[in-house]
């Protein structure tokens, strides 16, 4: 086995570099193995650390991801099977559940750059835990204030927006 | 993938700028009557909403139906039928394709023709429904003809109450996993045509399904778990080639002729009946008991759990659990239900046992003995022949572990100990510990495919698999 633990670089788009356990990456993110698997034959021959480009997230929210992936997919940390959490009855509480909710607790703009980065990188349970997190905030809201909250811009004519409402009334 | 869209100068919509699927994957974590308002939001929801497959669960509308739609119901003289009505809509709202549809607390009462109508378009193309549930008290179903169903090649999962089934229609659900039918009429003919025509079955559970007197389940090669509660309707129950067979639940009465053959994963089973004959009306059948063990007589050497229901009260049903007894040669856990017995009592004691051969799988495998009693005034005969039957287990069963006693009787201390004092016999196994404790409590509304399929053994749990 190797002596030591093999590390990545991941580049945001905004060009920060951040170290990641090669390990724990490749558990977490489908694309990131993915782009490790391809890399490694050239990798082979030189000792240099590999840095990936992942273009598509700033640097802020990288950061919130590889805080996530370090809580859930790193085995020293995470206590119990990474896994059996959903499986969990409500009350006997996983020991990530705290840290979940906590974790989406963030303003809209936040939460969506995260559903951004969870679909990109293909990580299933933060895609998961982000897109619950968008439809909880949507839950037990007027349209109004749906609308006000996320400032979603009602481009219905006001004859097409009768029609809808009209055919979807029964869920009112 | 394009980067995300923002329109910083003035709008800050960026969550209706989403990818498609993304709005879909939100929309799809909303329930029913949730995700269907999103559309109001925006000409992109309601696109959003019309892409994502649609959940109509019943348990996620409105509990009171829209008044416009209810004063409709009164006005057509139907007032119970406005959540039907409210089903339909929701329906007509989308084009599909429907992921689930699960009702639990609306009545098909004045709308048959409009249920029969869901059913069509539920399985027809556009549709593609996975899964069409009807979990309300079976009674609500009217007897609506759900023929279409079976025809649907993308249906998984199908539940239904007291529904039809016409000897018309054949059979075609290639995808269908889980089925189950509560009070549905359906002919013995029709049965038999579902059940070779949906070979991806898996788990099969029929609730007193009205018609059939004989099911046959032959060469249904993905069944798991089958369940069969029609107690003294049945005559006939083969089981044959059911190579992944692992759990046959129900009210199995011994006096309809019970075949299993070529179920070789089999490890649980029960509840076999055995007794009642005299009790019950409308059983003419004579030489019941020539016929018991026509179909157990071969060895099951799969069967760990075996579940039993009697009355201690005649040596014919004692001889009868005895030969039953050694059709399972390597049971580890047998379930007895003692129920109360005919007035008239033969005496079962240690004589008796003393003249039958040692049973294979008592002295070798068994393990475990659950013996449950509801009744509290158990006829004093009928209770000492079944503690003459524990002392029997307990001076047989060398690698015995545990003897639990469950009795409606538990919370007087003067039986527990009077019944204590009866069983100062010879244990052959060191280990035996015997525990008297209260009934089991009993839920029944955790009884589902998924729940029974979660258990190691369905009959030590909150269920109550005999009286399901």
């Amino acid at each position: 086995m190797a002596s030591e633990k093999k590390v990545v670089f991941l580049r945001s788009s905004d060009g920060e570099a951040f170290e990641v356990s090669e390990e724990v990456i490749s558990a977490a993110s489908v694309t990131i193995k993915g782009m490790i698997d391809e890399e490694s034959p050239s990798r082979a021959d030189t000792a240099a650390t590999t840095t990936l480009a992942i273009p598509n997230v700033t640097a802020a929210t990288l950061s919130r991801v590889l805080h996530y992936v370090n809580k859930h997919f790193d085995a020293a940390a995470v206590v119990g099977r990474p896994d059996d959490y959903i499986f969990c009855a409500p009350g006997d509480e996983h020991p990530l559940a705290r840290f979940d909710d906590d974790f989406v607790d963030v303003d809209n703009d936040t939460l969506i750059d995260l559903v951004h980065a969870a679909e990109y990188l293909h990580i299933k349970k933060l895609f998961d835990l982000t897109c619950k997190a968008v439809a909880d905030k949507l839950k037990g809201r007027t349209i109004d204030q749906i609308r006000e909250t996320f400032g979603i811009v009602n481009d219905y004519t006001v004859e097409e927006e009768v029609e809808v409402y009209r055919e979807n009334s029964w869920a009112f | 993938m394009a980067p995300p869209l923002r329109c910083d100068a003035g709008g800050k919509d960026f969550i209706s700028n989403l990818p498609f699927e993304l709005l879909s994957a939100i929309i799809s974590r909303l329930d029913t009557a949730e995700a269907a308002r999103t559309a109001v939001l925006s000409p992109r929801w309601r696109d959003a909403w019309r892409g994502t497959p649609l959940r109509l669960d019943d348990l996620e509308l409105p509990v009171a139906p829209r008044p416009s739609i209810a004063r409709a119901a009164s006005a057509s003289g139907a007032p119970w039928a406005a959540r039907a009505d409210t089903v339909s809509l929701a329906l007509a709202s989308h084009p599909g394709p429907v992921a689930r549809f699960r009702l639990a607390r609306t009545t098909l009462r004045a709308r048959v023709p409009a249920a029969e109508a869901w059913f069509h378009d539920l399985a027809a193309g556009d549709r593609r429904a996975r899964e069409v549930s009807l979990v309300c008290p079976p009674e609500w179903c009217h007897r609506a003809l759900a023929d279409p169903l079976l025809t649907s090649a993308t249906l998984e999962t199908l539940a239904l109450g007291e529904c039809r089934f016409s000897d018309a229609g054949a059979a075609a659900a290639s995808r269908l996993t889980d089925l189950t039918l509560s009070r549905t009429h359906i002919s013995e003919a029709a049965l038999q045509s579902l059940l070779s025509g949906c070979p991806a079955l898996r788990n099969v559970m029929f609730r007193h399904i009205q018609g059939p007197r004989r099911i046959r389940i032959t060469s249904c090669r993905s069944l798991v778990l089958f369940g069969v509660w029609q107690y003294k309707h049945l005559e006939e129950l083969t089981v044959e080639d059911a190579p992944r067979l692992e759990c046959l639940l129900g009210d199995v009465h011994l006096g309809a002729s019970v075949t299993i053959i070529g179920a070789p994963k089999l490890t649980a089973l029960g509840y076999l009946v055995v007794g009642f004959r005299g009790f019950l009306h409308g059983i003419d059948k004579p030489a019941v008991e020539e016929k018991v063990n026509k179909g157990l007589r071969a060895p099951f050497n799969s069967v760990k759990i075996l579940a039993i229901s009697m009355t201690f009260s005649s040596k014919k049903n004692m001889e009868t659990l005895m030969n039953l007894l050694k059709c399972f040669p390597l049971l580890e856990t047998l379930h007895i239900q003692g129920k109360p017995g005919e007035r008239q009592v033969d005496t079962i004691d240690f004589g008796y046992y003393q003249k039958n051969e040692p049973i294979g799988c008592i002295v070798n495998h068994l393990k475990t003995v659950r013996l449950e009693s509801k009744v509290k005034d158990l006829i004093i005969e009928v209770e000492r022949n079944m503690f003459e039957f524990v002392c029997f287990l307990l001076a047989n069963a060398q690698v015995l572990q545990i003897m639990k006693i469950q009795s409606a009787m538990s919370d007087t201390p003067a039986w527990t100990t009077e019944q204590q004092n009866l069983i100062q016999c010879h244990r052959a196994s060191v280990e035996a510990k015997v525990v008297f404790e209260g009934l089991k409590v009993v839920h029944h509304k955790g009884f589902s495919i998924e729940a029974v399929n979660a258990l190691p053994d369905p009959f030590d749990s909150d269920i109550d698999i005999m009286g399901y």
